[in-house]
């Protein structure tokens, strides 16, 4: 509408009954008296005429602005709650994830915060990621962590863990007690109590009260770990863990590191496992 | 003339304007019911978007935290149905954006799950992805949205309120505004 109208309105009266066509045409032929009479009758006529529609086309050329005008106020509104919407949700997001004071366990000492397991004096380090509720790693734990511990107690490997939380709250408990373990220098028993007792996926384990029991047959039985647990002491460790191993790009659970190399699936069975140590020694 | 087609492709045509509510309401609710899973989630927003490996560190949080916000503004807004044309082009950018996300890392063999209605992030080694599905799902997404910007106009949206006082009105009173004419009188 507004782009038929708007020549009409800019060009004036004569270029509308020309290039109107069908309207000036038929306007004229339809009015004998208009078309018989002399020329300056003609002109009056005409000119009434052509007033009347200028004044038309130029009422719907401004109804038309107008209703392009709101247009593009109501987009550009649309547009900036749109900004506005992303910038508050930086913001909010931004202001409750208010960071919780990293408190580092005592033994994580290793590589990114790392928790460190066994003989400073061993010569292959191994990077575990893990996470206490995911079910792959269980199994490996099942299945090589056996290997694993001979090898801790032999002296030929010492292993950095590092705890990831990516499945829910129960990971991230889980992960908290394991730091408040790793404290007093019991988290390979709470580790290994943890994953011999893993709960469901998403279904709420590892609960506080849990955590404590499983706790209590790791030989963790003091009020400072039931307080910590409790307390979520090591809760912005356990976050910064978790995005530190993000960060370097740790792509799921387990992920398995010797001497800095990533091992294959098919190198975490206890063959696989023992072989990459030995390589690497 | 009133063949399905033509009622379909005529935005006066109530057919075309029911097929243009339904959209609204389907895209509005899915922006919502993913803005809402991933709201209350930050941090596995954060590794979500972080896993795709797409975005620089510097970009990450500021993604993370703005897109469920974003999401949630998109579906109120399809809902409300104000300047429909504009949300539907905004949601069919996004569509196609996470469709090229998605794809990139079945591309790169990224073992991810998309975040795209709870918190993605990387999977557990022998969890499935469901790229196919999930592509399959946005573009869809994509095309209803298309649809959407091509045909905004529907019922019980607010364009249609604003729309209606003008179409009353005389363009004169338009032009010059009822406070002159109170003045005139």
């Amino acid at each position: 509408m507004a782009s038929k109208t708007k020549p009409g309105g800019k060009n004036g009266p004569r270029d509308r009954s020309g290039a109107g066509g069908a309207g000036g045409a038929t306007g004229r032929g339809s009015n004998p008296s208009a078309a018989g009479g002399p020329p300056s009758e003609r002109r009056r006529a005409n000119s009434a005429e052509e007033r009347r529609a200028k004044a038309a086309a130029a009422r719907a050329e401004a109804a038309a602005k107008e209703k392009r005008r709101r247009t593009w106020i109501i987009t550009a509104a649309v547009v900036a709650a749109l900004v506005v919407a992303g910038v508050i949700g930086i913001v909010v997001q931004n202001s409750r994830e208010e960071s919780k004071p990293v408190v580092l366990p005592a033994t994580a000492t290793g590589s990114a915060g790392g928790i460190v397991v066994g003989k400073a004096s061993a010569p292959v380090t191994v990077d575990m990621y893990e996470d206490f509720q995911c079910p792959a790693c269980e199994a490996l734990e099942k299945q090589t962590g056996p290997t694993i511990g001979t090898l801790l107690d032999q002296g030929k490997i010492k292993i950095n863990y590092h705890m990831m939380s990516f499945l829910g709250p129960e990971s991230k408990r889980a992960a908290n007690a394991g730091a408040a373990a790793a404290n007093v220098g019991r988290f390979r028993e709470l580790h290994n109590v943890l994953y011999a007792n893993q709960p469901e996926e998403h279904t709420g384990g590892f609960t506080k009260a849990d955590l404590i029991t499983l706790g209590a047959k790791a030989g963790l039985t003091t009020q400072a770990y039931k307080d910590a647990v409790n307390n979520g002491t090591y809760d912005g460790y356990v976050a910064k863990v978790d995005s530190d191993a993000s960060k370097a790009g740790v792509t799921s659970t387990p992920t398995v590191l010797i001497a800095g190399k990533q091992l294959s699936g098919d190198q975490l069975t206890p063959a696989g496992f023992t072989a990459a140590v030995n390589a690497a020694s | 003339m009133n063949t399905i087609a033509y009622r379909l492709s005529t935005p006066t045509q109530p057919t075309s304007r029911v097929v243009s509510t339904v959209l609204r309401f389907l895209l509005g609710g899915v922006w919502l019911a993913a803005g809402l899973l991933k709201v209350n989630d930050p941090d596995g927003m954060l590794r979500s978007v972080r896993a795709f490996r797409i975005l620089p560190e510097a970009l990450v949080q500021p993604v993370a935290y703005a897109v469920p916000f974003l999401e949630i503004a998109l579906g109120l807004l399809l809902i409300v149905g104000l300047a429909v044309r504009v949300t539907a082009i905004v949601s069919a950018l996004m569509f196609a954006t996470y469709i090229a996300a998605i794809a990139s890392a079945a591309a790169r063999g990224l073992r991810i799950d998309c975040g795209c209605f709870s918190s993605g992030g990387d999977l557990t080694a022998d969890a499935p992805t469901h790229y196919t599905s999930e592509l399959i799902r946005d573009s869809l997404l994509l095309a209803a949205a298309a649809l959407l910007a091509w045909r905004p106009a529907g019922y019980l949206s607010a364009d249609r309120l604003l729309d209606r006082p003008g179409d009353h009105e005389s363009p004169v009173d338009d032009r010059f505004g009822s406070d002159t004419d109170g003045l005139e009188d």
